[in-house]
This record gives C-alpha cells, sequence and structure tokens, in this order.
C-alpha cells in the first residue's frame, strides 16, 4: 500500500516536473511547478517527516509559487513559438542528465542499503516526542549560530530590495 | 479506515447544510439589522429557502466565456472548494476523538497549509476567465491574502507557545489544564486574530476583492451556476474554519464558560458539541453583524492595518507571551499587563489609522 502510494507520487511528481520545462504557456508551467511541490511534500509525509512537508506546502507551494504567478500574470508573456526551444541544447541536456544519474546510482549503492519508501530516520525521530518538536529543540540548541545567521542574511536581502525597490526623491538643489 | 471514510463523508455533509443554512441566517439577520423581514415566502419564515437556492444553482446553465481557458475555469472553484473542507479533517468538535476524523501532531500547521493552497483557486478562476474584472479581483485577493496570513499565522503563535503544541486536541487540553482560556492571557493575539480572519475571508469590511461598485464581482464575475455557488459554498466553508480556530485556540474548544468556577457545574449537562457549536456560532454572527455595520476600506488603509499596525502589535504580543512562560509571572499582574497593553494599542490604532 505504501509502495504503490509512493509509486504513484513519485510518477506524478516527475510528470509535473517534465510538463513544467515543455508546457508552452508559461502559466501552465508556474501550475504543474505547483503540482510538482505538492506531490514533494506527499512524498515526505509518507516518510513521516510531516514537519517538512508542511513547511514545503507553506513556503514553495503557498509563498514562492504565489509570487512567480503575480510575476508571469503581470508581464503578459505570449505564447511560446513551436520548433524553436532546445534545438541546440539536447544533446548537452542528455550528457548531463545521464552523468548526474550516474552519480546519484554512486551515491546509493556503495552503502548497501535497500531505500524503501518506509522513512528510515524520520519514523525513529517520531518516538523521541515528533518531529516539529525535535526540529526546534535542534534549531534552537546545537544549530543556533546558523540559524541567526541565516535570519540576518535574509534580514540584510530584505532591506536591499527594499532600498533598490523605492524611488528616490528627486535632490532639491542647493541654492 | 471504513469509520473514517464514513466520518469524511458525514462532515461534508453536514458542513454543506450548515452553510446553506448559514445563508438563510445572514438574509434574516441582515434583513432585521436592516428593519426589514429578509425572505420569508418559502416556507415558515423562509426556511425552505436555502433548498429553492440551491435548485435554481444547480439548473442554471453553466457559461464558460470566449477565450477562458475551459479546464481551468471548471477546475478553479473545485480546488477553493477542496482546499476550504481539507483543514476540518483535525478540527476535534468535541472531547472524544470520535468527534475528530484525525488528530495529527501538526494540526494547525496542515490547517495553515492546507488553506493557504486554496488561494490558488481565487488565482486560476481570475486568470483563466479572460476578463479584466476577474483579473483584477484575483490579484487583489491574493495581494490582501499573502498580507494578512502573516498577523494570523504570528497571532497563532501565542497559543502554540503557551500549549506547547501544534495539536489541537492538545491546545484545548492545554487550556482545560491550565483553568483559564488563552483569550484572557493574550487578548492581542485574539483581536489580531479575528481581524485578519476577517480579511483572510475576504467577507465586508475586507471586501475588495468582490467589491461590487468597482470590480463588478472580482474573481467570480464570469461564474454563474454550480460553479459560483461552489465559489460560495468555500467562502463560508473558511468562515466557519477561522471561527473554529479561533473557538479552539482562544476560547477553550468545546469547555463550558468558566471551566474551573464550580457552581457553575449545572452548565455541563449540556453536551461539548453545543458548547463547540454555540462559539462558532458567536463568531458568524460577528461576521454578518460586521457585513451590516462596517463601509469596506480603502485598498491602502488595508495595506497600512496590516503591516503597520497588525504586525507590529501581534510582535508585542509574541514577546509578552514569552516574558509570561519564561519568568512566570504572576497570573493577577500578567492580566493587568496585557490588558493595559491592549487598551493602549488599540486607542493607537484608531487614532493613527486614518492618517
Amino acid at each position: 500500500m505504501t509502495l504503490l502510494t509512493f509509486a504513484i507520487l513519485a510518477f506524478l511528481s516527475v510528470l509535473a516536473a517534465i510538463m513544467m520545462i515543455t508546457a508552452r504557456k508559461i502559466v501552465f508551467s508556474v501550475f504543474w511547478l505547483l503540482l510538482s511541490f505538492f506531490t514533494t511534500a506527499c512524498i515526505l509525509l509518507l516518510l513521516k517527516a510531516e514537519f517538512l512537508a508542511v513547511v514545503q506546502i507553506l513556503v514553495n507551494a503557498g509563498a514562492v509559487i504565489i509570487s512567480f504567478l503575480f510575476v508571469v500574470i503581470l508581464i503578459n508573456l505570449r505564447e511560446e513559438p513551436k520548433n524553436e526551444r532546445y534545438h541546440q541544447q539536447t544533446k548537452w541536456a542528455v550528457l548531463v542528465s545521464a552523468i548526474l544519474f550516474v552519480l546519484v546510482g554512486l551515491l546509493l549503492v556503495p552503502q548497501g542499503r535497500y531505500y524503501t519508501s518506509e522513512g528510515m530516520i524520520a519514523s525513529e525521530l517520531v518516538k523521541w516526542g515528533g518531529n516539529s518538536e525535535l526540529v526546534a529543540k535542534y534549531l534552537f540548541s546545537d544549530y543556533i549560530l546558523p540559524f541567526e545567521v541565516v535570519a540576518l542574511v535574509l534580514l540584510v536581502a530584505i532591506i536591499g530590495v527594499v532600498v533598490l525597490a523605492k524611488k528616490m526623491p528627486p535632490k532639491q538643489k542647493a541654492e | 479506515m471504513i469509520a473514517t471514510i464514513m466520518k469524511t463523508v458525514l462532515m461534508v455533509n453536514i458542513l454543506l447544510v450548515v452553510i446553506a443554512y448559514i445563508t438563510w441566517a445572514e438574509r434574516k439577520i441582515l434583513g432585521r439589522m436592516q428593519i426589514r423581514h429578509g425572505p420569508m415566502r418559502v416556507g415558515w419564515h423562509g426556511l425552505l429557502q436555502p433548498i429553492a437556492d440551491g435548485v435554481k444553482l444547480a439548473t442554471k446553465e453553466l457559461i464558460v466565456p470566449t477565450g477562458a481557458d475551459s479546464l481551468l475555469f471548471l477546475i478553479a472553484p473545485v480546488i477553493t472548494l477542496v482546499f476550504a473542507l481539507v483543514p476540518f479533517a483535525v478540527i476535534p468538535f468535541a472531547g472524544a476523538p470520535v468527534w475528530q476524523i484525525t488528530d495529527v501532531n501538526i494540526g494547525l500547521l496542515f490547517i495553515l497549509a492546507a488553506s493557504s493552497l486554496g488561494m490558488y483557486g481565487i488565482v486560476i478562476g481570475g486568470w483563466s476567465s479572460n476578463s479584466k474584472y476577474s483579473l483584477m479581483g484575483a490579484l487583489r485577493s491574493v495581494a490582501q491574502m499573502i498580507s494578512y496570513e502573516v498577523p494570523l499565522i504570528l497571532a497563532l503563535i501565542g497559543p502554540v507557545m503557551l500549549s506547547g503544541s501544534f495539536s489541537m486536541s492538545k491546545m484545548v487540553a492545554a487550556q482545560e489544564q491550565a483553568g483559564y482560556w488563552f483569550i484572557f492571557l493574550q487578548p492581542l493575539a485574539f483581536v489580531v486574530f479575528l481581524i485578519s480572519g476577517v480579511a483572510e475571508t475576504n467577507r465586508v469590511p475586507f471586501d475588495m476583492v468582490e467589491a461590487e461598485g468597482e470590480l463588478v464581482c472580482g474573481f467570480h464575475t464570469e461564474y454563474s451556476g454550480m460553479a459560483f455557488s461552489v465559489f460560495f459554498l468555500a467562502e463560508y466553508a473558511n468562515m466557519i474554519l477561522i471561527s473554529a480556530i479561533a473557538t479552539l485556540c482562544f476560547l477553550g474548544g468545546w469547555q463550558r464558560p468558566f471551566p474551573t468556577v464550580g457552581f457553575l457545574s449545572f452548565l455541563d449537562v449540556v453536551p461539548e458539541i453545543v458548547w463547540f457549536s454555540l462559539k462558532i456560532g458567536f463568531f458568524l454572527f460577528l461576521y454578518i453583524w460586521l457585513r451590516a455595520t462596517l463601509p469596506r476600506i480603502r485598498y491602502d488603509q488595508l495595506m497600512y492595518l496590516g503591516w503597520k499596525m497588525l504586525l507590529p502589535v501581534v510582535l508585542l504580543n509574541i514577546f509578552l507571551v514569552g516574558l509570561f512562560k519564561f519568568y512566570s509571572i504572576p497570573l493577577l499582574i500578567y492580566y493587568l499587563i496585557t490588558f493595559f497593553t491592549t487598551v493602549g494599542c488599540v486607542a493607537w490604532c484608531s487614532k493613527h489609522f486614518y492618517e
């Protein structure tokens, strides 16, 4: 049952990813990306990493895609013409994805483990009081410095955006 | 497995019937507030009006406008309704586990995640209608919902800090154990949650999205028949959802009023589900009351209220709750502190709102 659910979700997420890059209307691309994020979140749920799944939906599917949609709808791109895309990239794309496939395989195989859809670490964590509790505990004890540094970097980014987007008032001439 | 499916089916059906009768109650209450009767003809005091409306909407023709993307156009209301109904899976309606479809330990986060996906129905509907009014309405709606989601979520952090859990049933259990409802510890968060809840559901006075006067009807201008009513069902389901979260996080869920006062224990005769429904009913009445009372606010006022007033106020609330939790301040002193901060914040906001 779990394996079947995983198979369906995995198929859907790969399909959505492929459809995202081949869709001709860019708005459809965004919706396919949304489906891909959503199925990934479902796979995380299957691994009993429920906190990560919800964060995936809240941040990626909820906030990031909405801002994509805003941009796409507002700049109003027209439909892509046929037969003009990817005509030089195909062989390079095949090469790169073949290399990536081999690399990921090499990472997985020598450990001698059989990866099932059942979470290996996540399901053991549940005994310690659930996923979100543990995330919170580690985030605010062992990893407090990186956490704060990331927060600071994000703050700097926000201030930078505001400064860039702000219209400067016209300079007044000195008398 | 079968029990869960049966509970789900039952829940969805009950919700839809309740929503139908909320529309009746809304028309009746609005009528009373405007010194008229409201629906009177169909059934006793118009009690069969929702059914007549339902039949009318179901038999109407569903028009897909020219140039619209028909698949997305038809799928949009379904997305909105589905993600408005999904969060009810983790809402406990009374103490016993029978009254809840499933109790997950990320309940609150699950609700927020699911309801944030409901926005896509509105965007897809607005975009695929191929109409300027719809697109404008959808863009406004999304901007408004994103802005008000921030204070809404931050207001819910207070109860989560006090109960130490995201689970909705543990939230009520924590209030039962403490002996007081969380509204007394954080009235600030409650007020902010109420305001942003009204804004999240696009109700008056935050109904810029549907503004009949300027945008015809916003994102559902082009919808007719059943698709239109599905959007409406989703809006009312969201109202019930916000009321249920407010009840569970701030008003002690299914507990009777003053749960620790001994001589009121005769109130325990009333079943828990009735208390829960009564509290939800109070919030729904509040929604309708607001609609009858307040004019629509301007768009810049909306953004000003969300980002420059509710956000700092709710951050102050998190700070206060942290102080209470960390330094274990005596309850009475803390009550006084929160009371005066709330009064101060409300006074400050109302003074600076129209500037």
